[in-house]
């Protein structure tokens, strides 16, 4: 029987979903403290890596992996071509367009410099919006974007509010909001269609379980 | 590709024509004529039938007097556009092509992608619909006996849309959110609109529809809504018993919730799976009102195997096996 390989996105949604996989029954060849990326289970068949969060549609979208769990922004900022098939309640945060306070989002004769990690995204959302937009890709730090001038507002995850706070921004709309997801390789969907079924049933089994506790 | 010796990139084509050759024989075997497809597209008229190829990825050059042309980005748009107006009533034809079609790509600039595929026009529709399926299968089997033949019937999905009174981008969105099987999505969104509740589960449900088709059959009977969403049923499930005599049932998968990236096709569509490949090998289907555009609505369907993808995963095998 063939491996099923999941890729998991490192940090704080790999730790939640140690966690999940453990929970099921699958995960016990995995041990977050050690600094190995790579995890075999001989005996269920299954394996796992820790990839970086934006490389985990990579991998499943090359097959590498069947199954992957990463962030709902890394799939939309990505335009893979993967199945969407669980969503796992974790990881929740939303995005959200910040702003120094009181400032405007949509002026009609006028472009708005945005600053964002997630440009693809961005750009979709201010087009359905009808307003221009000027682009500014950042890697990281993007609050500091308005501050210094280099931008009007910013797109980007907005978990509890407290960095925009700390320098001064606010929310100026919410956009959406997302969570982690179980993504699938389309072709390993199909020819490990039983097993990746069966695990994404114990999953859902294993969420009804914890909200009923709840 | 690159080669670092070029005995590799030799081998290479060797390869890929022993591939070529293995296919075309199964082809001419069955019947079917070679054609050339022309290589060069009029621009405003490819733009004018094909809105959902992106104008980026067009390929354009530009003629002697000004004109602007394109390199063919669509083989079965370039030999339909050709025939259908001078179509004569009670024409059969059996074509096949070997030819590449020219893409701009983010990155790589122009890049070439070699296919062979057959269309089958003018024949009764249930006889070419085996006929197809049945070639496909042979193919693919000639290959890997592992092989998977994804089926569906595109009139489903889009007789349940029919039921809908909903604007077109919002039908598109569903259809997207069906394509990438996320279903939390999908009822979340249609929740929102205002639809019936038998619709609203007919969707929610619509990724239970996989399997073989007896269990997908047992499962659609409480959502069928119309003639057509039944005429697909009942096409697929006349394909599924030739597969079921021809002894290649293990190798098919039914999925009512498939959904392919082109969007003229109305009845069968499948796409064929080789275990060593994560890519789609074969993909294909009925498009007869595609044909509609040019003039004439004359029963059409084909398929189209990626040829580089075929070639590549069959010369890394032999590569092992040599270091083995």
């Amino acid at each position: 029987m063939d491996y099923i390989n999941i890729a998991i996105a490192k940090g704080r949604l790999g730790d939640e979903a140690c966690k999940l996989l453990k929970a099921i029954g699958i995960g016990d060849s995995i041990v977050p403290e050690s600094r190995k990326l790579i995890f075999k289970d001989d005996e269920k068949k299954m394996s796992f890596v820790y990839v970086k969060p934006w490389d985990v549609v990579t991998y499943v979208q090359n097959g590498v992996a069947d199954l992957g769990i990463a962030g709902k922004d890394v799939i939309l900022e990505s335009d893979s071509d993967v199945y969407e098939i669980l969503d796992l309640g974790f990881g929740k945060c939303k995005f959200a367009v910040a702003g120094i306070k009181g400032k405007e989002i949509y002026k009609k004769d006028e472009v708005l410099r945005v600053a964002t990690k997630y440009p693809r995204i961005a750009k979709k959302y201010f087009e359905e919006r009808g307003q221009k937009i000027k682009l500014i890709k950042l890697n990281g730090s993007v609050e500091l974007a308005p501050l210094v001038g280099l931008s009007d507002v910013i797109v980007d995850l907005v978990e509890t509010g407290n960095t925009l706070k700390a320098n001064g921004l606010e929310i100026l709309e919410d956009m959406f909001g997302i969570t982690a997801k179980i993504i699938c390789n389309r072709v390993s969907y199909r020819f490990k269609y039983d097993r990746i079924n069966k695990l994404i049933e114990s999953i859902k089994e294993w969420e009804e379980r914890c909200s009923e506790d709840n | 590709m690159q080669y670092l010796k070029i005995e590799d990139e030799i081998g290479y084509f060797k390869k890929r024509y022993e591939i070529r050759k293995r296919i075309e024989d199964m082809f001419l075997s069955e019947g079917y004529v070679q054609i050339e497809p022309s290589i060069f597209e009029d621009y405003d008229m490819f733009e004018h039938v094909d809105k959902r190829l992106k104008k980026e990825s067009l390929v354009k050059v530009i003629g002697g007097s000004s004109e602007v042309l394109i390199l063919r980005p669509d083989i079965t748009t370039n030999i339909i556009k050709n025939l259908i107006p001078r179509w004569q009533e009670g024409l059969k034809l059996k074509l096949f092509y070997n030819s590449s079609v020219y893409r701009n790509q983010e990155g790589v600039n122009i890049r070439e992608i070699r296919q062979m595929g057959i269309e089958n026009l003018g024949e009764d529709s249930l006889k070419a619909d085996k006929e197809i399926i049945l070639l496909a299968l042979k193919i693919l089997d000639s290959f890997d006996s592992r092989f998977i033949l994804e089926m569906s019937n595109s009139k489903y999905i889009n007789g349940l849309l029919k039921e809908m009174d909903v604007e077109e981008n919002e039908k598109r969105h569903i259809k997207d959110l069906i394509y990438r099987k996320n279903r939390q999505e999908l009822i979340s969104y249609i929740g929102a609109l205002n639809i019936s509740k038998s619709i609203t589960d007919a969707l929610a449900n619509i990724m239970d529809l996989q399997g073989s088709i007896e269990s997908v059959k047992a499962k659609s009977r409480h959502y069928y809504m119309n003639d057509e969403m039944m005429e697909a049923l009942d096409e697929t499930k006349t394909i599924c018993k030739l597969i079921e005599e021809k002894g290649y049932k293990n190798n098919v998968q039914v999925d009512m919730s498939m959904v392919t990236e082109l969007d003229y096709y109305d009845g069968l569509i499948f796409k064929g799976y080789l275990p060593q490949s994560y890519k789609s090998i074969i993909s294909g289907g009925r498009y007869d009102s595609f044909t509609r555009i040019f003039g004439k609505e004359v029963s059409a369907i084909g398929f189209s195997i990626d040829m580089d993808e075929l070639t590549d995963i069959n010369y890394e095998e032999e590569q092992r096996s040599w270091i083995i």
